[in-house]
């Protein structure tokens, strides 16, 4: 059916004074009478489709967002490039359909994490318990369902002694790593590319209102190389590598990722400089 | 401003029969603002905008990102671009896709004045607005079904529609898909002084919130 075809109404809405759309587009004179109206049954049951379809999806937003990152949303499963349109009983048929075998499969794989989560707390307890029967067990955080970061772990207390000893403890590590990793794994350039005076950057989220001094485009690429110096000419030519290095922890760049200042990657600096 | 005044700047557009019948509780609410700022509607925006920006920057983190689905207002939207045949994973609902983007930039950036002033009344009441150049849109706006072939927009070259799109329409043309972009040549420009506004309300979305991101987009254009 065309738009010229179909009947436009006014809404009726007393709180809002405006009622002037009837007859004031010619769409409303155009408007036939003849315009074919669908079967009031078929019509509730696309009704009744509709408000499966909004249970559905709500029922899996929450499953989505309470589970989160554990389970993640099913993959779409739409079309792609359709639009938007009214659909008919059995496009409706499929979508809740659709949906109805995506919350299926969110509910197994939360029966499932359930499981895998009642199981490590189990195990958890039973480290905690009898340290000595779990020599080195490790036990992450995120099977727990409690974060993404960190693992239970039992270690001998007072390191070769408590080996020796027999002396077992469960502990928990701190956290998430640095973003770089480990200090000893990371690669030498991170450690000395500004003491060095390396024109290569570490790679960070660069500050947008920052970002037109340093001369790079954080909206064609937000996570890019950018060289922080360029935001302070001095820094780069006057003051020595060290307080380049200073002006790329401190200065224009205030939230990129790593850019919190860390005495140490300065000291790097400052002895280099020497 | 009382609540009599906020109903006072906006209308409720028209709607094709079929559409009324079939999706209960959509409405268009139309408002118009006048472009009073020494600046253009294209340029940066003022200082105030810009904090307001910021502020809200700072008031999306990843966990309402995570959670922004759940809430009751972007809610209505996933469950109506559901019933629309849209995958609200795929076509993101308006406020999902701002909160995505302010996830990948790391912060909300400034686009311009208007772009701005729609995307703060979007994060602050979860109701998207859009802008068209008033002096091109003929007669009330509504929403319609297009038809085969049928242009969107005036402009010459203008993209053509298939059947059955739902569509932003004036009395004579299709103006915007249905939650996607202005059609070419009906978007407001630096020199546009009076804009129309329209927000699309579904229903779950109190008439109130779509009232209020209006009434916001309006007041921070009008003030001088």
């Amino acid at each position: 059916m065309s738009h010229y075809e179909q009947q436009v109404i006014d809404r009726d809405d007393t709180a809002h004074g405006d009622r002037d759309a009837r007859g004031s587009h010619p769409l409303a004179a155009r408007q036939t009478a003849s315009a074919p109206r669908r079967e009031p049954e078929e019509r509730a049951a696309r009704a009744t489709l509709r408000a499966q379809i909004a249970r559905l999806e709500r029922e899996r937003a929450a499953i989505v967002a309470e589970r989160f990152p554990f389970i993640a949303a099913p993959a779409p499963t739409g079309a792609v490039g359709m639009g938007p349109r009214l659909l008919g009983l059995g496009e409706l048929e499929r979508v809740r359909d659709q949906l109805a075998a995506g919350v299926q499969e969110l509910h197994v794989r939360v029966r499932e994490r359930a499981e895998h989560e009642r199981r490590a707390r189990e195990q958890l307890q039973r480290m905690r318990l009898e340290p000595g029967r779990y020599k080195f067990a490790r036990l992450p955080v995120r099977d727990l369902g409690l974060g993404v970061c960190g693992a239970w772990e039992v270690r001998p207390r007072l390191g070769l002694i408590g080996m020796l000893a027999g002396w077992w403890q469960l502990k928990l590590s701190s956290g998430c790593p640095l973003a770089r990793g480990p200090r000893a794994a990371r690669p030498r350039r991170f450690q000395s590319n500004w003491a060095r005076g390396s024109t290569a950057a570490p790679i960070h989220r660069c500050d947008p209102r920052a970002a037109r001094f340093a001369g790079c485009d954080p909206r064609a690429a937000p996570i890019h190389r950018c060289d922080p110096r360029a935001a302070d000419p001095q820094a780069q030519s006057t003051r020595g590598p060290a307080h380049a290095g200073e002006a790329m922890l401190s200065g224009s760049h205030g939230v990129a990722v790593h850019a919190r200042p860390r005495c140490t990657d300065v000291s790097i600096a400052a002895n280099a400089a020497r | 401003m009382s609540d009599g005044g906020r109903a006072a700047i906006s209308s409720v557009g028209w709607l094709a029969r079929e559409i009324e019948d079939e999706l209960p509780g959509l409405r268009l609410l139309v408002g118009e603002a006048r472009h009073a700022r020494s600046q253009p509607l294209t340029a940066g925006s003022p200082p105030d905008v810009r904090v307001r920006l910021r502020e809200l920057s700072d008031r999306f983190r990843g966990a309402r990102a995570v959670g922004i689905r759940r809430e009751a207002v972007p809610g209505a939207y996933r469950v109506f671009f559901r019933q629309i045949g849209l995958d609200p994973d795929v076509v993101r609902t308006p406020i999902e896709a701002a909160v995505m983007e302010r996830m990948l930039r790391g912060g909300l950036l400034t686009g311009g004045l208007l772009e701005d002033v729609l995307l703060i009344a979007l994060l602050d009441t979860g109701v998207p607005v859009w802008a068209l150049d008033a002096e091109l849109v003929d007669g009330q706006l509504g929403i319609r079904a297009s038809s085969d072939g049928e242009p969107l927009g005036r402009a010459s070259g203008a993209p053509a529609l298939p059947a059955g799109r739902l569509v932003v329409a004036d009395a004579s043309n299709a103006l915007a898909v249905l939650f996607g972009e202005a059609a070419p040549g009906h978007q407001p420009c630096a020199r546009t002084r009076r804009l129309t506004l329209f927000a699309v309300q579904v229903a779950g979305v109190p008439t109130l919130y779509a009232e209020e991101s209006l009434w916001m987009c309006r007041s921070a254009l009008e003030q001088p």
